[in-house]
């Protein structure tokens, strides 16, 4: 009784504590970063002070306006072509031991590929208009959506898939009922590795192709040494990377709504 | 052996043979097996692991072809699964994600029954279980015993003329098992379904059977049927009679020996 009670209490108390080292650990290498900044010794490094400033100029004086609708109209239209093509392929995929044994391989490399040495060739093929940044970002995303598709279908219970098909269940309402359903994790998962590879696509194709978009600012700050504004456009981006992937966490479940308890 | 206008289920010289995965010569799963089921009859089949029991099953219900002979249900050549076969699971089969009540309606979905029409069937064949008031539940909330129910409502709530069991209790717990024999059997009684049931425990074959077909190994084929004369409702005290215990015993006379070659080889 008084175990069921405490627990939740417990519970907490361990996730607070787990996230004390953490606060502990970032203000020191914030207390040191500041310390060596104001010393102007390196470069690299100015004052985490001038840092924040310089992100809170960035987020009220209007720099960022337009950077950040370039960038997220690439980034939109990518993940969308790796998601929408991403699921279908691996949907293929995992149905069908031809269409796996025919793509298998191509996926298996541009999981591990440097994409980034395909960039010129995109840009051979597209230009430097924004085709080439949006196929950077689909280079980047489309091979985990796939594979997570692809292995998730293919997870559904043996005994499941048999019983649907007793009750004379069609093939789509197989995929429908229960393929789809039991891959949900993996379909979630795809989905979320995909936007955190599709910003870094973005990103680098950004500061690759054009200078345009967030990935612009960080190289025009980059080539003018401008650290302080260089480093908050950084952190502008991880935030928005973040902020991108917990999107896609919680929007996933909402479109594959199924009560998975149990 | 009676003779019958249409058998519900006649198996005529069935054969089957599998692939071995690792290269060798075919695998012989059944050979020549004849069996002629009445409209209405409990018939079990049992035999050692490997004799095809499953297989058969399935081939009855459609979801693998024969590679000799012919299966007809209802006098109609089976090829494929049909509306008036449903099957109950060893490993029941259910879906987690859904409640006891969408389960048990799944097949009827599957037949475009309406929404509203399939949730009154469902709670009326839960009702029939034993499990009224669990409509909400997730299987996993239920226990073994419970969850082999939900499949057989499920596999009830189509009305099929024909119930296919493969292995239903092996699973479930032994004194949950005799009570699971008992409400199947009830069931039953006030249907005019046919049962065909796979099972490896003689006393639930006998139990549950109007005729045990025996079946032996390599390759699998019938070695006998054994008609089971206990009357009609078979209630709990049955077990402890002596004709229950000699036609158990008979059983186990044509088993042993498979076994014991087994064992030897
Ligand atoms: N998909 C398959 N591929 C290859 N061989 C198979 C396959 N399914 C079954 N077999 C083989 O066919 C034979 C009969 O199998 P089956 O599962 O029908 O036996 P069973 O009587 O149900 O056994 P158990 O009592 O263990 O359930 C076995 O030798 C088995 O190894
Ligand atoms: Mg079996």
């Amino acid at each position: 009784m008084s175990l069921t009670t405490t627990r939740p209490v417990r519970r907490l108390g361990t996730r607070f504590l787990g996230v004390v080292p953490f606060l502990v650990s970032l203000t020191v290498v914030l207390v040191v970063l500041e310390l060596v900044g104001r010393t102007g010794a390196f470069i690299a490094v100015p004052p985490v002070t001038d840092v924040a400033a310089r992100f809170g100029e960035l987020l009220t004086n209007g720099t960022l306006i337009e950077p950040l609708r370039t960038s997220l109209t690439t980034l939109g239209i990518g993940l969308a072509i790796s998601i929408g093509a991403g699921t279908v392929i691996g949907l293929a995929m995992g149905l069908s031991p031809t269409v796996d044994a025919l793509l298998d391989l191509y996926v298996k490399a541009g999981m591990s590929a440097p994409i980034i040495a395909f960039v010129p060739l995109l840009m051979l093929l597209f230009g430097i208009g924004p085709e080439t940044r949006i196929a950077t970002v689909v280079l980047f995303s489309i091979w985990v959506v796939i594979v997570n598709t692809s292995s998730g279908i293919r997870r559904a219970d043996p005994a499941r898939l048999e019983m649907a098909r007793s009750f004379g269940t069609t093939r789509w309402g197989v995929l429908r009922q229960i393929r789809i359903v039991e891959a949900t994790p993996y379909l979630l998962e795809g989905v979320r590795l995909g936007v955190a590879r599709g910003v870094k696509g973005l990103i680098n194709g950004e500061v690759l192709i054009a200078i345009v978009g967030l990935g612009g600012l960080v190289k025009t700050y980059g080539t003018a040494f401008s650290m302080d504004q260089l480093y908050a456009v950084i952190l502008f981006i991880v935030l928005l990377a973040l902020l991108a992937v917990g999107t896609a966490s919680a929007i996933g479940p909402l479109i594959l709504r199924h009560n998975r308890e149990g | 052996m009676t003779e019958f206008a249409t058998p519900a289920i006649a198996i005529d010289g069935v054969g089957k043979d599998y692939l071995d995965p690792r290269g060798g010569p075919p695998v012989r799963a059944l050979d020549g097996v004849d069996i002629s089921i009445a409209p209405g009859e409990f018939v079990s089949i049992i035999g050692p692991s490997g004799c095809g029991k499953t297989t058969l099953l399935k081939m009855v219900d459609g979801l693998i072809g024969v590679d000799r002979g012919e299966i007809s249900v209802l006098g109609r050549r089976v090829s494929g699964p049909g509306p008036e076969r449903a099957v109950v699971f060893q490993s029941f089969a259910l879906l987690p994600w859904l409640t006891v009540e969408d389960n048990v309606a799944f097949g009827l979905k599957q037949r475009g029954v309406a929404a509203q029409e399939r949730r009154r069937i469902a709670r009326e064949h839960l009702e029939r279980v034993g499990l009224g008031g669990f409509e909400d539940k997730h299987p996993s909330q239920l226990s073994g015993g419970m969850q082999q129910r939900v499949g057989l409502a499920r596999a009830l709530a189509v009305n099929p003329s024909v119930l296919l069991m493969d292995e239903p209790f092996s699973a479930i717990d032994a004194q949950t098992r005799l009570l699971l024999q008992s409400d199947l059997l009830r069931i039953w009684a006030d249907t005019d379904m046919t049962v065909l049931f796979v099972t490896h425990a003689m006393d639930e074959a006998v139990f549950l059977s109007d005729r045990v077909v025996i079946m032996e190994p390599r390759p699998g084929r019938v070695r006998e049927v054994l008609p089971i004369d206990l009357p009609r409702p078979r209630t709990e005290e049955i077990r402890s009679t002596a004709r229950f215990a000699e036609l158990t015993s008979a059983v186990w006379d044509r088993l042993r020996g498979m076994i014991a070659n087994e064992d030897a080889a």
